[in-house]
């Protein structure tokens, strides 16, 4: 193997990882909204259920 | 009675001396440096639980040539515990291996043996460390600030993409050059398990100088950071958040561990045991259960810790490290690798600092080498040095957990691409 196929093979190795990691920051942010949203509806249906009593 | 025949460590130095004398004085020299090891374990200037049992191993091995029927003398490196070796020093046959029993027979002929072929030359060792990393990581931080402290970790594999073609230009074969670049992750297991693959000839100096490396981390990135950060950047305190103050409930990071595990073992097949053990052992710390966190945490880390210590030390040979021409150029490049990371660690820490409006301090980059927690603390102490009052710790060790995440992304990805390559 080359020095110039080395080092392109390192810049797809590191794209790929690049985006791999980012889309797992972006899955991490998801999965944060999902919880929120869970939490809320949770909250929100103990509230009626006080109101209700 | 023959004096060299009674005292037999004494009778192969004399030996080596007569025969081989850059072993006789590699074997001194790695006497001299064991002790040190141990010394400066005993100091806290080096980790303590890898460290000591690694000096002692390597006292061991050079003082008494514990092996000796693998004493090598025509300048041929050879694995001091390679079960072919022991077959042919002990005259053992394919047909005693071949049956659970005679192998058995075989490999307890050294007290070692047992533990180097089924937990190290298999990976193992390195999947017990991770697991065990994975139960005392808290992974709060990256939750909370998953875009900064994934792109801080970005950038500080810039060691392990760098080194890759600096390792080809040295003459290295490619999965030989992936192995040595993957000692820019900063993260012993991750050589281990990558060396094992890729290029199992080096595996033993490459995950040598992996761990010894690592007192670079404690050493050298202090001075780094206070040489490419100005200290009225590293004084910088970050404005305190609402999320800074949120709690992440278990549910969320459990939730984290088993989609990330599912994604990434699906997408790296070949890395799925680091990627398993890693959350397997962060996924037990969330659901709780006292029993299993306990396992991990002290009975098999510090169980892995101790003996991937002391067999790196008996594997410490001079025969093995001074036998191979390569093991100078592989000492070069992990030091680079180790040098790169930090320098793209702070890279990425101005590129946050620059994206953030100046609002965040650049120093936290140096964590982004993943070393946990080592390096978000040599981050905070860097900062605590130059603003008493800056606290960055949970940035910190969000960019270390990160860290390791891409790691062994970058891991996954090189054992991937290059073994088809091989």
């Amino acid at each position: 193997m080359g020095v110039g196929e080395a080092f392109s093979l390192a810049g797809q190795v590191y794209v790929l990882g690049f985006a791999i990691a980012l889309g797992m920051a972006a899955l991490i942010k998801l999965i944060n909204y999902v919880i929120r949203r869970s939490e809320e509806k949770a909250a929100a249906a103990k509230d009626e259920e006080g109101g209700a009593a | 009675m023959n004096f060299m025949d009674l005292f037999q460590g004494i009778g192969t130095l004399v030996e080596h001396f007569q025969t081989a004398p850059v072993i006789a004085f590699g074997r001194l020299a790695l006497i001299v440096l064991g002790v040190l090891l141990v010394y400066l374990g005993n100091k806290r200037v080096l980790e303590p639980l890898i460290m000591v049992p690694m000096g002692f191993g390597m006292v061991a091995i050079n003082a008494g040539m514990m092996f000796s029927f693998a004493i090598n003398l025509d300048g041929n490196p050879r694995n001091t515990l390679d079960l072919t070796n022991i077959m042919i020093n002990t005259g053992a046959d394919d047909a005693a291996a071949a049956s659970t029993t005679g192998l058995m027979n075989i490999m307890q002929i050294d007290f070692l043996q047992p533990i180097y072929t089924l937990t190290f030359s298999n990976g193992l060792i390195a999947c017990l460390v991770f697991m065990g990393i994975g139960v005392i990581t808290d992974i709060s931080p990256v939750l909370k600030y998953p875009f900064t402290s994934m792109l801080i970790a970005l950038f500080a594999e810039l060691g392990t993409i760098l080194t890759f073609p600096i390792a080809i230009a040295m003459g290295f074969g490619p999965g030989e050059a992936a192995s040595a670049a993957i000692i820019g992750t900063a993260d012993g297991p991750m050589v281990l398990f990558a060396s094992l693959r890729l290029a199992p000839d080096l595996f033993v100096p490459l995950t040598i100088i992996a761990y010894l490396y690592l007192s670079i981390c404690y050493g050298v990135y202090p001075f780094l950071v206070k040489l490419l950060v100005p200290k009225h950047l590293r004084a910088q305190a970050i404005a305190l958040q609402k999320k800074d103050q949120a709690t992440i409930s278990p549910k969320a990071k459990l939730m984290f561990d088993i989609i990330a595990c599912t994604v990434l073992c699906l997408l790296f097949p070949v890395a799925a045991p680091l990627f398993l053990s890693f959350f397997l052992g962060n996924g037990i710390k969330e659901i709780l259960v006292k029993n299993y966190t306990e396992l991990l945490e002290k009975v098999f880390l510090y169980t892995a810790t101790f003996f991937l210590g002391l067999l790196l030390g008996i594997l410490c040979d001079a025969n093995t490290l001074l036998g191979n021409e390569k093991v100078l150029k592989l000492l070069i490049l992990g030091f680079a690798a180790l040098l790169l990371a930090a320098v793209g660690g702070i890279i990425g820490g101005y590129v946050v600092y620059m994206i953030n409006k100046k609002k965040f301090n650049p120093t936290i980059g140096v964590a982004g080498v993943s070393c946990i927690p080592t390096t978000a603390k040599v981050a905070q102490h860097a900062v605590t040095e130059a603003n008493k009052s800056a606290f960055v710790l949970q940035y910190a060790l969000g960019a270390s957990v990160c860290g390791v995440i891409t790691s062994a992304i970058l891991t996954g990805i090189y054992v991937t691409v290059v073994l088809p390559l091989l």
